[in-house]
């Protein structure tokens, strides 16, 4: 890279974008949608009292009623992840078979396993003691092979939390810097705990807000779990929380300025997957697309994942066509968690 | 956002390495040039104790450049052992650098336990002699092993200790505090 380039680069500035239309225009296209759907929406909280009726018409707008009680009724696949710095998905599967377990490979990733049964409770048996797996779901999984970081020299993981795909990175790229972001010191000290469990020497961690990440530098790989509504887990009531449009709304912003974040940290050419544990249109496609429009410094490529197609009209939003590339999954059709994955390369 | 004093990580003083060092010969029979290969000590001082880490090398730079930012990391690489004066406590994260430099089992310190004792043990609990299958005494005035199950994972360290005729393994840390931390 000439001086010149390197120093252009470096100059990029902090992202401090406004974005009051774009969250004005989607307040205004949801508000319509509740109204819109607010008789089917009853219907639906009637028998599922653990979402607010704001969701379920959001819902109903992005698929059809009949698929979201398909969705409501779906338990995504109980999935657990080989450790492949110490063991074999192999290996793994033979002693937790000798242990009683019922399980299999999970064929979309190369180390996922199905636990179909198990008569100890997962967390408790010595092989995760012993960091020879981790509990992660399916789709989480699909995140970070979306990101193929193996040849990346310098990664970063911007809300990392316990440190579950930081770790998976890891597996991936044992050698890259992977410095991992989290607001909150608690989840760290569970992501340290987990980087001795997990036998992970290449990570380091930092307390900081993530939309301060260009303060670090460039990298070459980003990663962006963007904190969400976890609407992608509405098939479990415990795991649920009602949200109403001005919940969203709030995700929304913070995932804009994230994002806008990220796309300031990345090299000309990094790879940044932007993902939710979301289905929703408002806190994925809208996202990137409007910081499509308002940087125009990135392209969406389809990652080498399954799911289905990004959507890119809703509520009489339209957003660019390449946003049929992002991935979605669903628990009625895939069987995982409700899952959004979008990967972005830098331009 | 750091509210406590900013605590910086910096690369271990010689007396330090040479603490480790001593601790790994004499207990393990390991040198600490062989789990090193490509990586580096790193330290942390507080008030009344040290606080070792292991990171790969080029984590230890990046490490430099952040703090030269005012950015102060709240962990790096793996943590491997706590010093309180002279007293060296091997930590969970010890047994995983050797794990991962394929030293298990290590010439000495260590002790394989069977079954019922490895249950015992990840609950926290002593072992006694009766369940020990194979004992490699260490060398070294703590007497800390590391507790292998039959399978050859670490399971933690303890201390050997001897009672009348038999021997007893005091439970110094074992691999299911990662379950009972609360974190």
């Amino acid at each position: 890279m000439s001086v010149t380039n390197q120093h252009q680069e470096d100059e990029e500035t902090l992202p401090q974008k406004n974005f009051t239309e774009e969250l004005a225009i989607l307040r205004k296209a949801l508000t319509k949608v509740i109204e819109r759907n607010a008789e089917k929406a009853k219907r639906i909280t009637a028998r599922y009292g653990w979402i607010h009726v704001h969701q379920a018409a959001r819902y109903i707008e992005l698929l059809s009623m009949d698929d979201l009680e398909k969705i409501l009724e779906t338990k995504p696949l109980k999935t657990i992840r080989t450790n492949t710095l110490l063991t074999t998905r192999d290996r793994l599967i033979e002693r937790l078979e000798a242990k009683g377990l019922l399980v299999k490979e999970y064929k979309p990733t190369p180390y996922g396993i199905i636990v179909e049964h198990t008569p100890i409770p997962i967390g408790a048996l010595h092989e995760y003691m012993l960091g020879l797996y981790t509990i992660q779901g399916p789709a989480s999984m699909l995140a970070v092979l979306a990101q193929e970081p193996e040849q990346a020299n310098r990664v970063l993981d911007m809300c990392a939390g316990a440190g579950i795909k930081t770790t998976q990175i890891a597996q991936h790229n044992n050698r890259a810097k992977i410095i991992a972001l989290d607001i909150n010191n608690r989840k760290l000290l569970a992501l340290k705990n987990n980087l001795s469990r997990l036998h992970v020497d290449n990570v380091v961690a930092i307390n900081m807000d993530a939309r301060e990440a260009p303060k670090l530098g460039k990298f070459d790989s980003i990663l962006l779990d963007a904190p969400c509504s976890g609407e992608g887990l509405i098939p479990y009531p415990a795991k649920t929380r009602p949200r109403t449009i001005d919940d969203i709304l709030t995700r929304v912003h913070l995932q804009l300025q994230l994002l806008d974040a990220a796309l300031s940290t990345a090299r000309r050419s990094a790879i940044i997957i932007y993902t939710t544990c979301s289905m929703s249109f408002e806190e994925n496609e809208y996202v990137i697309d409007t910081l499509l429009k308002k940087r125009g410094d990135f392209e969406i490529e389809q990652p080498r994942i399954p799911g289905e197609p990004g959507r890119t009209s809703y509520a009489g939003l339209r957003t660019d066509p390449s946003l049929a590339r992002c991935r979605r999954l669903f628990p009625h059709i895939h069987r995982t968690e409700g899952f959004t994955i979008c990967k972005l390369r830098k331009t | 956002m750091q509210t406590k004093k900013n605590i910086e990580y910096k690369h271990c003083n010689k007396k330090t390495k040479v603490s480790l060092s001593k601790f790994i010969s004499e207990c393990l029979g390991l040198s600490l040039e062989e789990l090193l290969r490509d990586k580096e000590l790193v330290c942390r001082e507080k008030e009344r104790s040290i606080d070792i880490y292991v990171a790969r090398k080029n984590l230890v730079e990046e490490l430099s450049t952040m703090q030269n930012k005012g950015l102060t990391p709240f962990t790096v690489g793996i943590h491997v052992v706590r010093l309180r004066g002279e007293k060296l406590v091997p930590l969970l994260g010890l047994a995983a650098i050797i794990r991962l430099e394929n030293k298990i089992p290590p010439p000495r310190g260590y002790v394989v336990i069977n079954t019922r004792a490895e249950k015992l043990f990840l609950y926290g609990r002593d072992v006694f002699g009766e369940n020990v299958a194979e004992v490699r005494t260490p060398e070294c005035k703590e007497n800390y092993v590391l507790v292998l199950n039959q399978l050859h994972d670490p399971l933690g360290w303890g201390r050997l200790l001897r009672r009348q005729n038999t021997i007893y393994i005091q439970n110094i840390i074992d691999a299911g505090w990662y379950l009972r931390s609360g974190v």
